[in-house]
């Protein structure tokens, strides 16, 4: 093809050549073999605590000989980039850690198995998928604690990828004016987990608990809403069938009992003497129409734990039997703890007889459409301003000891702190660091409360292109991890050293004993460089041939 | 070319403006690098469900016909809905606006005001006190950044002396229904008091040296020391030449206000005030396309009206203006 | 530039005397910010990132200032007056340089626009008024979001919006200039177009030119700071904007006043000195212009 670059071209190739540096991204690696190791692409989120780990973590690579080019993106690009299309080098981000992640099935076969839908590694190893897709299958919990044990053997192993330190959840509370305030294990007090809602006492005569945070609420409607905060505040107005309490056990909510039958087979028995906000009562209907409606629309954020169940029958006017595609162990602790109860005199009109074209579309918040069976009750959906629930005494658990909570979408840290010196903010449910939540806890009046919870910074390696192809190589990157001096430096230790394992430490019963934590060793990391192939001249680090 | 005509040409050409400035906007953010479901989807959806909430949100279709679905939507005003808020981005644009504009515009008239006030001085009274303030306050102001001087602001009247509260447009929890109870309380002027202050500052500098100069030039003018020969008392003579001086300032005035109105976001954020620049940055932020769309537009439409509405009303002030119809434009 | 205008202005700048103080403080202000720029890596060490530990071996955070760390340190135990030193090097590179890049753009299309006339001007000019139209602000902050936050990007959003004032305004002296006695003499004599630009325009203009490049200096500055503080900035380049962000984002501002005050002092005195020096200019020029 013949090209005649004409004057306008070259200008505006000239002009591009500025552009064409930050809009590509995706730096070619140019690595070959034999040759001086080219500096390593390491993405991050830009928040100074990510930026700040990423930067510890480069200086030791340094000290390997070990270049980094390190580049920050803004975050819906960078998670977009990784978490979207797969598309990364290394990346040091963030993984929260929501009601729904909160099995090990996330961790060991979304992440790490071949066809797992989180496989941002892209790692592919047969013998591991064995393991992760047994896990998922097996019928006792004996037997899916080896399957789990076997696959992070193999894990350890082979090391695609690895969490550097988890997050504290840090709740500063006024004591003075609330009493019996316990944060869930693995969560805090957030409105993820309703939990420690229903056991908050007030002590004055404020009897409303205002709650901060600056993190983002969309909207309350069950279907669409993304965010952890949002799903939970839904989750205070809806019940489940079943529950996480505050010691992270499982326990029956608006189911009674949740039976297993066969591998694919469930029975669920309903709680009797439940009652809509409206007034109506709660029956099996509801129920039937419940997984009727979801299985029918399908909203696209339920899939991961709908996409499992085939369908449903009724069995009695209090059981319901749910037939699954395939055996999952997540049915138990993700499905029935995250499906919420719909009532079926609010939902069967909709969209068809309210004049929209999907449930998606329709906003229950300013249609009078948030009737659940949960301990508190709808009353205000304003984001950015108020999003008010009140008790309601008529649950079946005798309702919340509160009057009604204040979910306060802050504007900044300076909000919710100078809030709550002033007593108009009684909670601060995220979004605060462990430095500024020790200054106001010298306050009188405010304790500060704080959580080991699952929320990762996680280092992502895409180990198809080399070198991280090269196992020892990454072994060696990854005992360069200077775990403690993150959790001490930037994270002022409120966090937990990961351990050799896809799990966050507080999963401790499915993490065998023998993967731990402290293995920042940067002779061991001199060691499997060698093993590696790559040999050290001078500054500079010649890759294998 | 007359009056009329004229008019109707200014008109025309800022609604291509306009519509340069839309068509650039999609091509902007279209095109830039990022994927725009992100925010709205998780990995862990399966390929269907990702098209689905695609669809929904008109993210699906070539980049053509999701250009004309946009065109025709701003014809109507319609910037669809929010990817975060989940409403209509126009419903959000008119709430936020009223919150920016109720800063906007005391801010500046303050600054004018002042600024006015001390450029008569400074140029009536050469080598008086005002006029030295005159020369060596201005470029400091205006190297002060907005945002420190907030932050400054901040530090000595909210955290160190505790006259002002923190941030924000009311106390939390406050009622904020009625259009009283968000703008007519003193809970509201309280917490308006530093933001405004801030922004009044950042506007005096320009008002003093304009004013000044212009006085300068005034004083020099035949007709005023006319004036001052014929023994007019001082008020009166003032008043004078604040009339015939004042036109830069009233120039400066509208620029002014489309100047603040786009770098109102800085302070927005310092003073945590839901307005419509802080709007925009996070919209930018979150890739929120429509909303940050409809901000952009918002405020670039305004600030186009303003310097239409200067064209206008400049030869009505200063009838030595020529009409536009005997010069080039 | 001849040495005609080279006298011509320092000669407008003596006539009120000698070169007025506040020129020369100007200068020293900002010859001071560029000593420091340079010598900074050399004394201080160049890693505005490195944490520092007190004695006892804990991280040395939110520490008062004192002899060891003349500003204190941050929340990370990194030295304040290392950051202030070094975040000079990036707010003077795009000062400078978007300074250059809005004085050439608004020289050239003022002076095409201006001598050629017609339908060159018309056009030109529609082009300015439609940059003239977009918000300076939001339009960086989408651009910048977009295209990176590159020191290079950052330079391109700044330097494609401000030109347009400098343009405007060098129009209208070429337009006088056009009109002069020795541009007609020229043109009579058969000199061509850039022949006259060169030697009897572009001259003429550069006052004027030099004028708002430094204006362009002092807005990309300022611009560059307000969108570090908004957080669109290139985390891992120290500079004033960013440590403000930094302090606000931690809730610092609350008590690490030695976090806040150091920057915005440093932006201030340098703003500052670019707007007296303009000033300084302006007298310069103005005077020149009104033979």
């Amino acid at each position: 093809m013949r090209s005649r670059i004409t004057r306008r071209g070259f200008v505006a190739g000239a002009l591009a050549v500025p552009f064409a540096q930050p809009i590509s991204i995706s730096l070619a690696q140019n690595y070959t073999p034999g040759a001086e190791l080219p500096p390593l692409l390491m993405e991050s989120f830009s928040d100074q605590m990510t930026v700040e780990v990423t930067r510890l973590y480069i200086r030791e690579l340094e000290k390997l000989g070990i270049r980094v080019t390190h580049k920050p993106l803004v975050f819906s690009q960078i998670l977009g980039k990784v978490y979207g299309s797969k598309d990364v080098t290394t990346a040091m981000m963030g993984l929260g850690f929501p009601e729904e992640r909160f099995d090990p099935d996330f961790f060991i076969r979304s992440i790490y198995a071949s066809n797992g839908s989180f496989n941002i590694p892209h790692y592919s190893n047969p013998e591991y998928d064995v393991h992760a897709n047994m896990q998922l299958a097996a019928s006792t919990k004996e037997e899916r604690r080896k399957a789990i044990f076997e696959a992070q053997r193999i894990y350890a192993r082979d090391l695609p990828s690895w969490p550097v330190c988890t997050r504290d959840q840090i709740n500063p509370v006024n004591v003075s004016l609330f009493r019996n305030v316990k944060p869930s294990k693995g969560f805090g007090l957030e409105c993820y987990h309703v939990a420690p809602f229903l056991e908050i006492e007030p002590v004055t005569s404020v009897r409303e608990l205002n709650t901060a945070t600056t993190f983002r609420m969309s909207s309350a409607h069950p279907f669409t809403e993304r965010s952890s905060n949002g799903r939970g505040y839904v989750r205070f107005i809806f019940d489940t069938f079943l529950r996480y309490d505050q010691d992270l056990n499982l326990i029956p909510w608006a189911a009674e009992k949740v039976d297993q039958v066969d591998t694919t087979t469930y029975d669920i028995l309903l709680r009797p003497n439940m009652k809509w906000h409206d007034g109506r009562s709660v029956t099996i209907e509801d129920v039937q129409f419940t997984f009727d409606y979801l299985l029918k629309w399908k909203p696209p954020l339920w899939q991961p734990f709908m996409e499992v169940i085939a369908g449903s029958e009724r069995l009695g006017d209090r059981s319901v039997r749910v037939k699954l595609k395939s055996p999952a162990a997540t049915f138990m602790t993700i499905s029935m703890a995250q499906i919420t109860l719909l009532p079926k005199h609010i939902w069967e009109r909709v969209p068809e007889q309210v004049g929209v074209s999907s449930p998606l579309e329709w906003d229950p918040t300013r249609n009078d459409g948030m009737i659940g069976s949960g301990p508190f009750k709808f009353s205000r959906f304003e984001k950015d301003v108020d999003c008010h629930v009140t008790a309601f005494r008529e649950h079946w658990t005798g309702g919340p000891k509160l009057d009604g909570i204040h979910y306060i979408q802050a504007a900044s840290i300076e909000q919710m702190v100078g809030g709550m010196e002033a007593g108009q903010i009684h909670m601060i449910g995220d979004g605060i660091t462990i430095i500024e939540g020790k200054r106001l806890a010298a306050q009188p009046g405010i304790e500060l409360l704080t959580t080991e919870t699952g929320t990762f910074v996680l280092f992502w390696v895409d180990v198809t292109k080399p070198p991280f192809n090269n196992r020892a190589f990454r072994h060696a990157l990854y005992h360069a991890l200077p775990k403690k001096a993150a959790v001490e430096i930037v994270l002022g230790g409120a966090s937990v050293p990961a351990r050799r394992s896809p799990l966050p430490p507080l999963m401790r019963e499915w993490i065998p004993d023998d993967l731990g934590a402290d293995e920042y060793n940067l002779e061991v990391a001199q060691k499997y460089l060698q093993e590696a192939g790559f040999k050290r001249q001078g500054r500079r680090l010649i890759a294998p041939s | 070319m007359g009056w009329s005509r004229y008019i109707a040409r200014r008109i025309v050409e800022n609604l291509l403006l306009v519509l340069f400035l839309v068509v650039a906007m999609f091509v902007l953010f279209r095109l830039a690098p990022g994927d725009p479901v992100a925010t709205i989807v998780s990995p862990e959806l399966s390929p269907q469900a990702r098209q689905q909430i695609m669809d929904e949100w008109g993210l699906s279709g070539s980049l053509f016909t999701q250009f004309v679905r946009y065109l025709q939507g701003v014809l109507t005003l319609d910037f669809g809905q929010s990817f975060a808020y989940r409403r209509s981005v126009w419903d959000i644009l008119s709430e936020k606006f009223a919150n920016t504009i109720v800063l906007v515009i005391p801010s500046v008239t303050i600054g004018a005001a002042c600024g006015l006030w001390l450029g008569l001085r400074a140029g009536m009274s050469p080598h008086g006190w005002s006029d030295r303030v005159s020369l060596w306050l201005p470029p400091i102001l205006r190297g002060v950044p907005p945002f420190w001087l907030g932050i400054l602001l901040l530090m000595l009247f909210s955290y160190g002396l505790g006259w002002f509260p923190i941030g924000g447009m009311r106390t939390l929890g406050a009622p904020d229904r009625t259009f009283a109870d968000r703008f007519l309380t003193l809970d509201f002027l309280r917490h308006l008091a530093l933001p405004v202050l801030c922004l009044a500052i950042t506007s005096l500098p320009e008002p003093i040296l304009l004013m000044r100069q212009s006085v300068r030039g005034v004083l020099r003018d035949d007709y005023i020391s006319y004036l001052g020969l014929r023994g007019l008392p001082a008020s009166n003579f003032r008043r004078h030449v604040f009339w015939n001086s004042s036109l830069p300032v009233v120039t400066w005035f509208f620029h002014m206000f489309g100047y603040t109105l786009s770098t109102s976001v800085v302070i927005e954020i310092v003073f945590a005030w839901p307005g419509l620049g802080r709007e925009m940055a996070n919209a930018v932020l979150s890739y929120d396309y429509p909303l940050a769309q409809g901000c952009f537009f918002l405020i670039a439409t305004i600030v186009i009206m303003l310097n239409f509405i200067l064209d206008l009303i400049y030869p009505l002030i200063d009838p030595r203006i020529a009409r536009p119809a005997e010069v080039t434009a | 530039m001849s040495t005609i205008q080279q006298s011509t202005i320092v000669s407008g700048l003596s006539r009120k005397g000698i070169a007025p103080p506040s020129f020369i403080g100007a200068l020293g202000v900002i010859g001071a910010f560029v000593l420091a720029a340079l010598l900074a890596p050399l004394v201080l060490g160049d890693d505005p990132f490195a944490n520092h530990f007190i004695p006892g071996g804990g991280l040395a955070r939110y520490q008062w200032p004192s002899p060891a760390f003349p500003f204190g340190t941050n929340v990370y135990g990194q030295d304040v007056f290392q950051q202030t030193m070094l975040g000079a090097q990036r707010t003077l590179v795009i000062g400078f340089v978007s300074g250059a890049i809005i004085m050439i753009i608004a020289t050239l299309i003022g002076v095409v626009s201006g001598y050629f006339g017609g339908l060159t001007d018309a056009v030109l000019m529609r082009i300015t008024d439609f940059f003239y139209a977009i918000p300076f602000l939001p339009f960086s902050l989408i651009f910048v979001h977009f295209f990176g936050t590159s020191l290079s990007s950052v330079c391109a959003a700044i330097g494609l919006i401000f030109w347009r004032t400098g343009a405007r305004v060098v129009r209208s002296v070429v337009l006088s200039l056009r009109e002069r006695q020795y541009v007609k003499a020229a043109k009579a004599a058969g000199a061509g177009p850039i022949w006259i630009m060169r030697y009897h325009i572009i001259p003429g203009v550069a006052g004027i030119a030099l004028l708002y490049g430094v204006f362009g200096a002092a807005w990309a500055i300022l611009t560059e700071a307000t969108l570090s503080f908004i957080g669109l900035s290139d985390p891992t380049a120290i500079s004033w904007g960013l440590m403000l962000n930094q302090a606000f984002a931690n809730g610092a501002i609350r008590f690490a006043w030695w976090w806040v005050v150091p920057p915005g002092v440093s932006l201030t005195l340098l703003l500052g000195a670019l707007f007296l020096l303009a000033r300084s200019i302006e007298g310069a020029v103005d005077r020149r212009l009104a033979d």
